[in-house]
This record gives C-alpha cells, structure tokens and sequence, in this order.
C-alpha cells in the first residue's frame, strides 16, 4: 500500500473517531473505531504492523486529548500485536472468531489503559471502569472489527488477484 | 548473527513503549503550557474537529429523529388539538411578542461584577472516553487563559486546562481530575467537589465532617476557596448523602446543574 493510502487511511480513522464521540455525546460510551482499525491491522497483518498502527492512532489521540500522551498508543500497539499474534493461531476466515477475539482485545485494551493511568496517578474506580468503558468498547469492537475486517480482506485479495 | 539483529524489533519496541511511558507520566496531568508542536497540530486540527463536531451532531439528530418515528401518529394527533386552541389565543400573541421582546433586552448573562464573559462555542468533545472534556473555538488571541472558569447560564461547567491561539480544552465537573471548593447554600457547609471516577455524570462533594448538616435537594455553589473559581457560581443540587470510608467524611453525590449533554454554548470568564 502507497504512504499516501496510508495516510488517508490513518486521517480518515481520526475523523471518523471524532466523528463518532460527537454522535455519541458526553456521558455516553463511543466506539473506538482507532482500536478496530488497529486490532484489524494486526489480524491481516501480523503483530509487527499491527503494533506499528495502534501506536501511531493512539499517539494521534493522545496528542489531541492533551493527558497522559503515549498511553493510548502503548495500549493500542500491545492490543494490536497480541491481536497479530492471535491471528496465526485461529481460523480468520470464520467472522465469529474475529468478533470473538475483538470483544476480548477490546476489553483487554482498556484494562491495559486503566492499568497504566492507575500506574502514573491518574486513578479510575476499577468495576465501573470496566462495566461503564471496557466492556461497551469491547462490544462496539466485536461488531466494528469483522466488518473492517471483511472490506480490507477483499480489497488486499483483489489487489493480488489483479497483480497475478 | 548478533543479538541485536535477531532481536532488533523486540528492542526496538520495548525502547518505544519505555519512552511512550516516560511521556506519559509526564503528562499524566494538566500542564500550564503545552510545547509549541502541540499548539500547532491542535491549531490545524481544530477546523476539522468542528467539522466533525458538526457532522456527528447531524448523525445524531437524525438517529434521534428515527427513533421517535413511532410515536409521531399520536404526536401528530395531539399537536392538532393543540393547535385549534392556539388558534383561538391568536388576539393575545402580539401583546405577548412586545413583552417577550422587551425581557430580552433585559436578560443579559450576569457574570460576576470582576469579570467579563466571552462567548465561546463547543467544537468537539474528548476523544478519550476516559475523560470529560470539551474543545471551545476561544484561545489565547481572544484573552483565554489556563485556570479561567468556564459556565453557562445554568451554572459552573469547569475550567480551561489547556490553549491555543484560537482553541482552548474545557475541564468538566465531572472529570476525575476536576475540583472545586464548593458549600451548601442552606447550611453553608464547606466542602470539596472532585469528579467522579465512576463515569456516572455526577460528582462527589466531600464534605469535612460526619455530621454536616446535608441532606438531599440542598443546593450547591462554589464557595471561592484556592481562588480558582470565583464564589457564588450554581454548581448542582445533591441527589445522595453517604458517609466515607470510615465513617470520618460525609458525601454528596451531587447533580450538575448543567446538562452537559446540550452543552453548545459556554461562557468563558475573563478577569477584567
């Protein structure tokens, strides 16, 4: 893929994450569509890419968020690269699979981001944490990431077919 | 093969994730001045999280609109029997028009007499769904400063943790970094309102004493303590009394007084 589609990619996934927080509004759990992208990453490309995309998202959201910057993107990068590790050991082919890995890499996320606020001073209440955030990413995760999943897989196998 | 080149990825990764931390515990809270690489990606993004702001409130109206689809047969039923008797009020609208008109030249937002209120509107909410945030299209070139209070006409909404030249980050009430010197106007007890990190909406005001005198519907306005937001401001009403850890503190859960959920238009306090 050309460095220009990779950054339309990644400018598209922000707008598209502040897009989402705008419809979902204060009080309201969003989706973390930079999480899909980057769990979506790692299953088709392994955990080396995959960590590379979380880390960049994540970077860019913590950028604008403005605290504790570099957390989203360790947090992102670990789950990516686990999700990369993940795929050479299921059947990818089976949506179920993928839906079922991405609720358990999304709550896993951010357990990992509230793990390591709680590590730097920042201290969440642990049960709400993950019934209030974890447990709805994971959900939005499931749903997002198969379909993510599905669109990248058959533009990257048209592109193959075509340089055959 | 050395063991560098073998492993150099695992290296490599480990010395980003290190730096990524050390960044991180940096920033873990609210710094005065934000590097000036940060100002200008924040500068250059701003349009775009409008934009965005924009497009995701559009969405969720129209969702919204969807979702009432159902009841507008009956709605539609009521509004016509509505509007029969409005019909017949039409003699009495023109008077009300004239006096409607004249309060509105009144009812000017009072800010408190040693400040100025900008009017500033929100462009964008936290991308973190850890934290309550929102973005304002004021910054620094319209006098906005870190540390100033931001309200609306219903009450306090937080304060300005962070600026640009033309943006600034608003702190919610309810942010777990959030804290106010707060009292209850009936019993003038003092006390300290922090977010709430359970992600409920509400905050908790920690009240120094088991027996203050609180009870729920006492309503709740800062109290000026640590001159950080001035005295007098509505902040919410309490909707629960429990006792702390221990027994040795007395909580409030309290309501804000505003509804962040319609927050679109805020009002930035300026010293004069």
């Amino acid at each position: 893929m050309s460095w220009w589609a990779l950054l339309a990619l990644y400018c598209g996934a922000m707008f598209g994450q502040l897009t989402l927080s705008a419809v979902f509004g204060y009080q309201q759990t969003a989706p973390d569509l930079l999480l899909a992208v980057a769990i979506t990453a790692g299953l088709l490309r392994g955990p080396l890419p995959g960590a590379l995309w979380g880390g960049a998202l994540g970077f860019g959201a913590d950028i604008i968020a403005g605290r504790l910057i570099g957390l989203t993107a360790v947090a992102l990068a670990l789950t990516a690269a686990i999700a990369g590790l993940l795929a050479r050991r299921v059947f990818r082919e089976n949506l179920l699979v993928l839906s079922a890995i991405a609720l358990l890499l999304g709550t896993a996320s951010s357990a990992f981001y509230g793990a390591g606020a709680w590590m730097l001073g920042v201290r969440f209440d642990v049960i709400r944490s993950l019934t209030v955030v974890g447990v709805p990413v994971g959900l939005y995760s499931a749903l997002l990431v198969p379909i993510l999943y599905a669109l990248a897989y058959k533009r990257l196998r048209l592109r193959e077919r075509a340089e055959d | 093969m050395t063991a560098w080149a073998r492993h150099r990825h695992l290296l490599t990764g480990v010395t980003a994730v290190v730096i990524l931390v050390l960044i991180a515990s940096m920033t873990a809270y609210y710094r005065e001045h934000i590097s000036f690489a940060e100002q200008r990606v924040l500068e250059i993004l701003a349009p775009i999280q409008q934009a965005a702001f924009r497009m995701g409130q559009s969405l969720r109206g129209t969702w919204e609109s969807l979702a009432e689809l159902k009841d507008l047969r009956s709605e539609n039923a009521r509004l016509r029997a509505e509007l029969e008797r409005l019909a017949s009020l039409e003699p009495r609208v023109a008077e009300y028009e004239q006096e409607n008109a004249r309060l509105r030249e009144m009812l000017n937002f009072a800010a408190p007499p040693e400040y100025g209120a900008l009017a500033s509107r929100v462009m964008g909410r936290s991308l973190s769904n850890w934290f309550s945030t929102v973005e304002i299209d004021r910054g620094s070139a319209h006098g906005v400063a870190t540390g100033q209070t931001v309200v609306t006409q219903m009450g306090l909404v937080g304060r300005i943790v962070r600026v640009t030249p033309h943006t600034a980050t608003v702190l919610l009430l309810a942010d777990p970094q959030s804290g106010v010197g707060t009292e209850i106007i009936r019993s003038r007890e003092p006390g300290a309102l922090v977010g709430n990190a359970s992600f409920s909406g509400w905050c908790q005001m920690k009240l120094f004493s088991r027996d203050a005198d609180v009870v729920t519907g006492d309503m709740v306005l800062t109290s000026g303590l640590g001159d950080i937001f001035p005295r007098g401001l509505p902040v919410g009403t309490v909707a629960r009394v429990t006792h702390g850890e221990q027994g040795l503190l007395t909580i409030a859960e309290v309501m804000p007084a505003v509804d962040f959920r319609r927050l679109e238009e805020v009002f930035v306090l300026l010293p004069r």
